[in-house]
């Protein structure tokens, strides 16, 4: 998911500890930025140091003065083989071509394991932004190279499987790696092998907790309580708050393409995910946000002394309880009233309207699309080169 | 590059950036799309004002039509703190703190109304500082006896109840009267 | 209300409105800029005027308000264009001034607008009291929400580097030099914010507006050095008939932007920039017609919506530099009062949407006319003026050292949010309780 997703949750985990949420109203206390801290945290050492730590066997970088997608294909249809053969991972990265500040050369990949070919092509100009687009191309922007070295086919013998998508751009920023790892007779196809690794593992969340436990119990012995600082309210609420907020991260993880490395340093096998979604999801992402802002609004009305909480509950009137201190049938009522109005109601119009969508706005008719392709000329867009 | 694309009949102009381009869903240079069918012309996008427009009417006519509604003072209560209230009565009394500093002058007055018990003097409105000066310039300062219309916020607290007017528009004078009997001039 | 008063509001909105339109022209130059120059007007008349109702006054800044959000980021689309070699990526907004569109970005961002606009002049009358009772519950949480936003900021950008260091050292160093100047960017303007809220410099006659030299020297100068230094010449612009705009991208662009809006109004020391930043990503907005859209709703949402908060009753929310200004004229009290505002923003927002098309034919002629350099020469000119004016001599060294800070973030490719920092910081310290520690620690107090 996105990390606004990873954020929230790790909020949203922390907002069910008393401890964080009295300690906000009391205190003033910032025990619910660990949360978020720590629900973002696996990306963040990912992104900002995983990927340096990361060792490659091989670096692919086209020659920009002779663009030729045939030694790409090679190197990668070469490097499946090589871990084939001597049953070791083969660690591949695929540099970016950068042109100007603006603008990327692109060329993309694709892997087919049913096939056994690597197909490499050389790609029209880009332009940065991960959000360009209609396709974010510059148009008219295909090199002037022979068409042999446009596109490139290269085959492997090695059994392969593909994990991820099967298609890879190479365009802005640091290039896509990859991981070819012999497992079980077969090459398994990772896609940027070093993330979701170590900095994903529950382990690791379970050590951050600790860290917590210990640096609140000595704040709490220097404030001048005794050991029992390490077992006391606020300490055991951040090793919980820390660790539960890492592992959400890696649990909403797997509800994506790619898993994790779940059993760090045990394994270095990363799961499967359960490929419920997938991180550019926009209902997955919308749908974890809502519930979880939901959460951490709830939680915060749990908290509040304002009045509107009886508002929020007829069921309670309806079914005769006592007021807001009516026990535990009152709090569940409440509960489930919330759940209802202000999750359930509010996803299922979300999910019922887009839905509803396509038949409110229709895409292009079968007449509309019939005169633009009738419009169009000899070549089209993006094959004009030389122009 | 083929010839076939320098044929005027295959070239169209882009609506998007203009450029002279082959026939095509979309432009090879800004990867606008090319068919009307995917525009919205800047007619159409103009008549959005339309509602707008209409929209803007009716909520001018709700101001020109809403007022505040008045209150029974006696149904005032602490759960009614901050609102902005309106009552109407007769003034039963007065008092006029003349300080050093226009800023700091306040002018009490109360208000009775048909709520009111016998024997209570209503309501107490405070009107304070550059709203006081503003209303007594205008020569609108309510004596004992004027039946008066007032808005303000309505303030209360433990043993205390009052309306604050903040602009001097909001205390209007409906009818110039007589002293009630009984009536205090404090000062 | 008597009709002759709405009359009297509705004209003087009108005359707000179209000063906005010709402030407007000056690129860089922010709509509580304008405010503050205003004010100084607004206090003038009030004292020439004593018997003037202050309705009027405050109907003339909403007009005023209104017609900024929807024209001032016109000015910028076409006089200051993006210099590839001083920024690392394009915006969707510059990409089209460069495919020769920057028209229909206009109007996608006109679109935005007036979605917004409708929203704050239906939806906010009727569903308004629920957000005066999400705001009551999140009120005592707002310090660890602002601090929220500073940690997912600073946590968040990820290095940009190719990743083509001959070592894993050097490509680190490639990677974490933006980001570390990023980490000197918050720092700074955090230091900066804490010494204006505790400890500003500037004339206390003109205390209000302490926080206008920050502002133009964080953002608005950099962008015009940015400019005047620029090598970059964008071509001849089509004037569009149509815009291509997709009933999806308009639903998805302006969620994204009210959502944007509607926080940060409701939090304080939010501003669009990171709002906007939130929720795109949080709706996984996409394209550039969303993005467009987005903005323009956002800004609309933020800067108009927040202050409609401010005229409600129950709410009487006073967020943003108009609703800050206004107060200090001007109490809001009635319903009838409430629904004249928001009359008089539908109508402002109509006409404003209606003045854009014009305007921005108006905008590219004189781009054709005069060198960008010239009028962003100018434009540095005027708030400098605006700054001395208001702030004096004082505002004006603030200025500078606010200028120096807010160069790093173009020439280190670094995120030009850090800056917001400036806000952020000193806000969640006082709000947690730690400002006066803080700043008595940094000797500022």
């Amino acid at each position: 998911m996105k990390g606004i997703g990873h954020f929230l949750t790790g909020i949203a985990i922390a907002s069910f500890f008393p401890e964080a949420m009295r300690g906000a109203l009391d205190e003033k206390s910032l025990m619910l930025l660990l949360g978020g801290a720590f629900g973002i945290l696996p990306d963040t050492l990912d992104f900002r140091i995983g990927r340096y730590l990361w060792k490659h066997h091989r670096i692919v970088t086209p020659d920009l003065n002779n663009l030729d997608a045939r030694p790409v294909a090679a190197a990668v249809a070469e490097s499946i083989d090589e871990a084939a053969r001597t049953g070791k991972a083969v660690h591949l990265k695929l540099n970016t071509l950068k042109v100007s500040a603006n603008y990327h050369r692109t060329y993309s990949v694709n892997v087919d394991d049913k096939a056994k070919t690597v197909t490499a092509r050389i790609g029209p100009l880009k332009t940065m932004g991960q959000v360009m687009g209609g396709t974010g191309f510059l148009p008219r922007s295909l090199p002037d190279v022979p068409r042999e070295q446009l596109e490139a086919v290269a085959a492997f013998k090695a059994d392969a499987v593909n994990s991820y998508h099967a298609d890879t751009q190479v365009a802005i920023f640091s290039g896509p790696d990859f991981a070819f790892v012999p497992d079980n007779g077969k090459v398994r196809v990772d896609f940027i092998p070093w993330h979701r690794t170590w900095a994903h593992a529950p382990l690791l969340g379970v050590f951050f907790g600790l860290l917590g436990l210990l640096v609140y119990g000595l704040v709490g012995m220097w404030q001048g309580a005794g050991p029992e600082a390490f077992v006391s309210s606020k300490a055991l609420s951040a090793f919980g708050i820390m660790t539960l907020a890492f592992w959400g991260h890696t649990l909403v993880d797997q509800f994506g393409v790619l898993g994790s490395v779940l059993f760090w340093p045990f394994s270095s096998k990363r799961s499967a995910g359960f490929k419920f979604t997938h991180a550019a999801s926009v209902m997955g992402n919308i749908t974890l946000n809502y519930i979880c802002v939901a959460i951490i609004v709830g939680n915060c009305l749990a908290y509040s002394s304002i009045d509107q909480i009886d508002s929020a509950l007829p069921w309670a009137s309806w079914l005769g309880l006592a007021g807001a201190n009516g026990g535990r049938a009152y709090f569940a009522v409440g509960v489930l009233n919330y759940l209802l109005y202000f999750m359930a109601i509010p996803l299922a119009l979300f999910y019922g309207a887009v839905k509803l969508w396509p038949k409110v706005f229709p895409g292009p008719t079968a007449e509309d699309t019939a005169k633009d392709e009738a419009a169009e000329g000899v070549d089209g867009p993006g094959e004009l080169s030389g122009d | 590059m083929t010839s076939a694309v320098r044929d005027p009949e295959l070239l169209s102009s882009c609506p998007s950036c203009g450029m002279t381009i082959p026939r095509a869903a979309e432009c090879c240079y800004c990867s606008g799309a090319t068919s009307p069918a995917r525009r919205v012309s800047e007619f159409k996008l103009a008549l959005a004002a339309v509602p707008a427009l209409v929209i803007a009417l009716v909520l001018l006519s709700l101001a020109w039509d809403r007022e505040t509604p008045i209150a029974q003072s006696a149904d005032l209560t602490r759960a009614d703190a901050y609102d902005h209230v309106r009552v109407t009565g007769v003034v039963t009394e007065v008092e006029f703190d003349d300080t050093d500093y226009d800023a700091s002058d306040v002018f009490s007055f109360w208000v009775k109304d048909k709520s009111v018990p016998d024997g209570d003097p209503g309501l107490k409105i405070k009107v304070e500082g550059l709203v006081l000066h503003k209303i007594m310039d205008g020569g609108l300062l309510p004596e004992i006896g004027d039946t008066v219309d007032v808005e303000g916020a309505f303030q209360a607290g433990r043993n205390f109840r009052q309306i604050a007017v903040k602009t001097a528009g909001m205390v209007r004078i409906v009818e110039r009267g007589k002293p009630t009997p009984g009536a205090v001039e404090t000062d | 209300m008597d009709c002759g008063m709405i009359l009297q509001c509705v004209g003087i909105s009108l005359v707000g409105m179209l000063i906005a339109a010709a402030a407007s022209l000056v690129p860089g130059l922010h709509i509580y800029n304008v405010i503050a120059l205003t004010m100084v007007f607004v206090f003038e008349v009030k004292e020439l005027f004593p018997n003037m109702d202050m309705m009027v006054l405050t109907s003339f800044m909403v007009g005023l308000v209104v017609g900024f959000s929807m024209l001032f980021t016109i000015s910028s689309q076409f006089f200051q264009p993006c210099d590839d070699s001083s920024r690392y990526i394009m915006l969707p907004h510059e990409k089209f001034l460069f495919e020769r569109r920057g028209h229909e970005a206009v109007l996608l961002s006109a679109v935005g607008g007036m979605v917004a606009v409708f929203f704050i002049s239906v939806a906010i009358p009727i569903f308004g009291t629920y957000f005066s009772g999400l705001r009551k519950i999140l009120t005592p949480h707002l310090y660890w929400i602002i601090g929220a936003v500073m940690v997912f900021l600073l946590m968040t950008e990820w290095p940009k580097d190719p990743g083509t260091g001959p070592t894993p050292l050097k490509k680190m160093f490639d990677g974490w030099g933006a980001l570390l100047m990023g980490y000197l960017c918050f720092v700074l303007s955090g230091l900066l914010g804490v010494f204006t809220f505790f400890r500003t410099t500037v004339p206390v006659d003109s205390a209000f507006q302490s926080l206008m030299p920050v502002f133009v020297g964080l953002f608005a100068i950099p962008s015009q050095i940015t400019t005047i230094l620029a090598g970059v010449r964008y071509p001849p612009q089509h004037v569009a008939k149509s815009a291509e705009v997709y009933a999806e991208d308009v639903v998805r662009g302006s969620a994204s932007g009210l959502l944007a809006g509607s926080f940060a109004s409701m939090i304080p020391a939010m501003t669009p920039g990171p709002a906007m930043l939130l929720s795109g990503h949080a709706t996984v907005t996409g394209g550039d017609r969303q993005f467009i859209i987005g903005g323009g709703a956002g800004r609309m949402m933020y800067y108009v919506g927040a202050l409609l908060f401010f005229f409600m009753p129950g709410v009487f929310l006073r967020r943003g530099g108009a609703a800050i200004n206004i107060s200090l004229v001007f109490v809001p009290e009635t319903d009838a009062q409430f629904y004249l505002v928001t009359g008089i923003i539908a109508l402002t927002g109509a006409l404003s949407f209606l003045l854009v098309f014009g305007y921005s034919r108006m905008s590219i002629w004189i781009a054709r006319k005069v060198n960008y350099k010239w009028i962003s020469a100018l434009g540095m000119a005027i708030m400098a003026a605006l700054v001395w004016h208001v702030t004096e001599w004082q505002g004006l060294v603030i200025m500078t050292t606010a200028t120096f800070i807010g160069l790093i973030p173009n020439y280190w490719h670094t995120r030009r949010i850090n800056l917001l920092a400036v806000l952020l910081v000193p806000m969640f310290l006082s709000l947690s309780g730690l400002g006066g520690d803080v700043a008595q620690a940094l000797g500022i107090f």
